[in-house]
């Protein structure tokens, strides 16, 4: 109930909320250590550490468009896919310069979203999951069909990425791949959050709980929602551009079903609507697979589905919802 | 008059192909469309009906007709089951909540049929009288596709009268209409929709039973045709059993002539149908705005 | 026989020696990564894969030389390009493994390309089968087949056959490509006609359309690739089905033991062109099958895929013995270049300069003894090198 203030105390709840969301506190430190630490102690799994990154990347994207903007997507790998078909092309036909790659990328996610954005956003609900879906489909299958260009189910390879400033050249273990995502996970992650703390942040908020209302308050609903989608559809572009990168490979698997799936699944276990979720859904989510994948890939799917219906059922604001709630209920006791 | 004979095979081919849609597609359109339940694990049913099948193939020794209506009613008690213990909980929740709840049940699924039959794609044998062609001139026909299609006739035809004629079919259309209204007048709501859902998982696994030939079993069907089967229920509209037919018979023939005419756009064609008849009614065929 | 047991002794007595002398030298095992499809669709080709590397490092005692080998298997579960670039820098990174081996697509081959070339770890890809492959990487062995090495060949027979037009259907992705340019540059220069070219998109199940595109062209014979599998299963059981026999069916891989039973009567009469099948008529290939019956049952058959990797281990160990264990991979190519031996399916080498396999074509018909279907070969071209490497060096 937040945007139902009116006395004067819970309007200064309401300031002060906003203040506090701004101020890093000692938690927010907790990613980064891990992401250094992991450095340290596995540095044999930093390829599997830069595709949890990657993940945290993409799900964050979907974060801002679902979580914060109400936006319900089946289609998100196709942001991802496209930034990834983006930066490999860019790679083999402009420059292996790998900084103004992921800006391609990013350019290729945005205008993708801004396109599709403008002739879906208008829908709300199942409508808009099965056109997201569509689109998706139909991206895939194009690409699947364009083989002189994505080179189709043989996969788009063969070019090469230059050493990062110029300096750092992306070794075989996988050291520079590794900082590189995660320099790109910090920047993207800051202007997450100051996005969602903006004006614009709490107008997409606002249409998120109660779109007739913002409506009738003279917010151009659709606009802002296309926007926030191109937003997103950048940053997934970045997820998409750094895997192409990274693996200097693009498969069709990047465009699939199964990546907008897996994505949600990640943000939902996480929690969706507080950036963090992201985080902590992706790194679960990919770990384990990884784990799993190398016992059996099915016992893994039998898991992840009974995890799906049980945190959808019990813990529907996700492992950070479930978590806060908790902390939030042995407060209350102590008190 | 080569090219009449061609046009007949690719027909009998095509509308074969589409009436396995057509069965697979008529629960998802009820569930979606009336229930407003989105049932991203209905394929799953049709999966399981298909694997059924397949292990009174295999282990009773039963031919495919005999196997056929076990594996139907098989699947329809899975389902009916199923609608009583976790589609609760899927019904409970809200839109995003119901597509991961059986996202979530479509992967147990996948994870069990792998299990019980191993990842390799499958095929159920045709019966002995139903295998080759049958042939008058330059018209080859596949017997098995033309009894296909004479069976799935048969089955839409006597879905149609059901809805058109009996009591049964009344409750339900009223129950679709106006559910608020269909409670007062003493028909039992939820009642008609478990009835609804078990028989969508009949006609799947019919569809599923029937259609190894072009949709071979693997763990992965439940999502491989997903995409497919929901094209059809939003082309011919949410809710609508017709729409689906009249969908499912477009797609179908499309793909199949498609295949034909331009093998260079092999399956790109039908989703581009597809975009360009949402462009054209986004509420499908038969959808009501 | 004396002299063998004298051998064995003297080599149980050194090594013996060398384990009390040493223990350090014989406690260093020789690490070795295989990479394979073990789960998915595609699992078939991990399991024989790892029965056929399970039964070499049985016959060679797991050492090579004086090495423990040891084999780490990896699943990278179908042709996902990414995961298998992964467990490539996982297993050299992590695990410190002397040489790869493993793959079964083109595109996972080439996703590693890089990784080997920079680690210049040896890649012993057992089956790949579009030509260039062996080109993406000084470091890469082939030892399955491709599709070159057999169309060519099969395009020739066709020629002498008499068989003056043809439709071409291929699996549109890279190896369909190769035979399609194969089959075209075969049959075209002899003089051939191709009356219609059709490409299959891939996860393709019902063919009924591009069968019919084929009745249409009424070609004499039809030449066609698609990956060992659920499409080569399931087109050729539809091309018999759909009453099409009559114009004869010509292919390579396609008709492989393990798929005979699901495809049935329709196989009886497509001629193929291959390097191995278990029914070959050579004694290596007997004491193979044999071995193989003796460890995995009575009914099981060595393939094409067992193959691959049966003398893919063969050029494993010598890399291994010509290294005395160390991670050298410059020298552990160098070693195998033009190394020759008698394998089951017939005389072998490793060309020098392509580093990929130079083998004998058997041309075969599908036939059915005692009521088991089986590929029978009856003419073969002797010591083949893939052709488009020769054209393209």
């Amino acid at each position: 109930m937040k945007g139902t203030a009116s006395g004067p105390a819970e309007r200064s709840a309401v300031v002060r909320e906003g203040f506090e969301r701004h101020r890093f506190g000692w938690l927010d430190a907790l990613p980064w250590l891990c992401v250094v630490l992991w450095f340290v102690l596995a540095p044999g799994y930093l390829p599997l550490g830069t595709q949890v990154i990657v993940m945290i990347i993409f799900t964050l994207s979907l974060d801002l468009a679902l979580g914060y903007g109400g936006i319900e997507t089946l289609g998100h790998a196709a942001l991802f896919g496209l930034g990834a078909y983006g930066a490999g092309l860019y790679a083999l036909h402009v420059s292996s310069e790998p900084i103004s790659g992921l800006a391609a990328a990013a350019l290729a996610g945005a205008l993708a979203a801004l396109l599709t954005g403008a002739l879906i956003l208008r829908t709300r609900g199942l409508t808009l999951v099965m056109l997201t879906l569509a689109v998706a489909t139909l991206v895939a299958e194009l690409a699947s069909t364009w083989k002189s260009l994505t080179g189709g189910d043989d996969g788009l390879t063969g070019y090469q990425i230059a050493p990062l400033l110029g300096l750092f050249g992306f070794d075989l273990a996988g050291r520079t791949a590794y900082w590189y995502a995660a320099a790109a996970l910090a920047v993207l992650f800051l202007v997450s959050r100051w996005l969602v703390n903006s004006p614009f942040g709490l107008t997409v908020r606002g249409i998120r709980d109660n779109p007739v209302r913002m409506r009738m308050m003279g917010v151009q609903v659709t606009r802002r929602l296309v926007m926030l989608y191109a937003i997103s559809g950048a940053i997934a572009g970045v997820a998409g551009g750094l895997t192409a990168q990274v693996t200097k490979l693009v498969g069709l698997d990047v465009l699939g079903l199964g990546l907008s799936a897996n994505v949600l699944i990640m943000l939902i276990i996480g929690g969706p609507g507080r950036l963090y979720g992201a985080f902590l859904g992706a790194a679960v989510f990919v770990i384990l697979s990884d784990r799993a994948a190398a016992i059996n890939p099915f016992h893994w799917l039998f898991a992840l589905g009974l995890v799906l219906i049980l945190v959808v059922r019990f813990a529907p604001s996700g492992l950070l919802g479930a978590a806060e709630r908790a902390v939030a209920h042995a407060l209350r006791r102590r008190a | 008059m080569r090219y009449l004979g061609t046009a007949a095979t690719l027909l009998v081919d095509g509308i074969a192909f589409s009436m396995v849609l057509f069965l697979i597609s008529i629960g998802m359109t009820v569930t979606l469309g009336i229930m407003r339940v989105v049932n991203l694990a209905h394929c799953a049913f049709a999966m399981a009906g298909g694997y059924l099948a397949l292990a009174l193939v295999q282990h009773a020794s039963l031919g495919l007709m005999a196997a056929l209506p076990i594996a139907v009613i098989g699947t329809m008690i899975l389902g009916a089951v199923l609608e009583k213990t976790v589609y609760r909980w899927v019904y409970a929740t809200s839109e995003l909540g119901q597509i991961l709840m059986t996202i979530g049940l479509t992967f147990l699924m996948i994870a069990a049929a792998n299990l019980l039959f191993g990842s390799t794609l499958q095929t159920l044998p045709v019966p002995k009288p139903l295998a080759g062609t049958w042939e008058a001139g330059d018209v080859i026909l596949s017997t098995y596709r033309g009894f296909l299609v004479l069976v799935a006739g048969a089955i839409a035809a006597t879905l149609w009268a059901v809805m058109e004629y009996t009591d049964v079919g009344a409750r339900l259309r009223a129950a679709v209409d106006n559910p608020r209204i269909a409670r007062a007048v003493g028909i039992n709501v939820p009642r008609v929709f478990a009835a609804t859902f078990a028989l969508g998982c009949g006609l799947a696994a019919i569809g599923g039973v029937l259609g190894t030939q072009m949709l071979p079993l693997e763990p992965w069907y439940a999502l491989k045709y997903l995409v497919l089967v929901l094209m059809v229920v939003a082309v011919g509209g949410l809710g609508s059993i017709q729409g689906s037919f009249y969908a499912a018979l477009l797609l179908g023939l499309i793909d199949t002539f498609g295949r034909y005419l331009v093998p260079a756009l092999g399956a790109f064609l039908i989703y581009l149908a597809v975009v360009a008849l949402l462009l054209w009614r986004p509420q499908g065929l038969f959808g009501r705005s | 026989m004396r002299w063998t047991m004298s051998q064995a002794l003297r080599r149980t007595l050194i090594s013996a020696c060398i384990a009390i002398a040493a223990p350090q030298v014989l406690a260093a095992e020789v690490k070795v990564g295989v990479i394979a499809s073990f789960t998915g669709p595609y699992a078939i080709w991990g399991k024989q894969f790892q029965e056929a590397v399970d039964l070499y490092l049985e016959q060679q005692k797991g050492k090579a030389g004086n090495h423990d080998v040891k084999i780490l298997y990896r699943d990278v579960g179908g042709p996902n390009g990414q995961r298998a670039r992964q467990l490539a820098q996982e297993l050299i990174v992590r695990d410190g493994v002397a040489v790869l081996a493993g793959l079964e697509f083109t595109p996972t081959a080439l996703a590693v390309a890089d990784v080997v070339t920079e680690a210049k770890i040896p890649f012993v890809i057992f089956n790949a089968g579009t030509s260039m492959v062996v080109q993406k990487s000084p470091f890469f062995v082939r030892t399955g087949f491709t599709q070159w090495s057999v169309s060519i060949p099969v395009t020739k027979w066709a020629t002498q056959q008499g068989y003056k037009s043809c439709a071409i259907v291929a699996a549109d992705y890279g190896p369909g490509h190769d035979a399609i340019d194969a089959y075209r540059k075969g049959f075209g220069e002899a003089g051939g006609k191709i009356a219609a070219e059709i490409r299959v998109p891939v996860g393709t199940t019902d063919f009924s359309s591009y069968l019919q595109r084929v009745r249409d062209a009424s070609p004499q014979c039809t030449f066609m690739f698609m990956p060992v599998g659920p499409m080569s299963a399931g087109f050729i059981k539809s091309y018999g089905e759909r009453g099409l026999s009559k114009i004869q069916l010509i292919t390579g891989a396609e008709t492989q033991e393990f798929d005979l039973p699901a495809i049935g009567d329709s196989a009886i009469g497509v001629v193929t062109a291959l390097h191995y099948g278990p029914y070959l008529d050579n004694p290596a290939n007997k004491a193979f099958v044999q071995a193989y019956k003796a460890k995995y049952g009575k009914d099981a058959l060595p393939s094409l895929i067992s193959i691959a990797a049966y003398d893919g281990m063969k050029v494993v160990f010598e890399m291994i013995k010509a290294t005395d264990g160390k991670r050298d991979g410059v020298k552990a190519i160098e070693a195998v270049k033009g190394l020759k031996w008698d394998s089951p399916r017939g005389p072998v080498q490793i060309d020098p300069r392509t580093r990929d396999i130079v083998q004998n074509i058997y041309v075969r018909r599908v036939e059915k003894m005692n009521g088991v279907l089986m590929n029978k070969a009856f003419y073969t071209y002797p010591a083949v090198k893939d052709p488009w490497l020769e054209a393209n060096p």
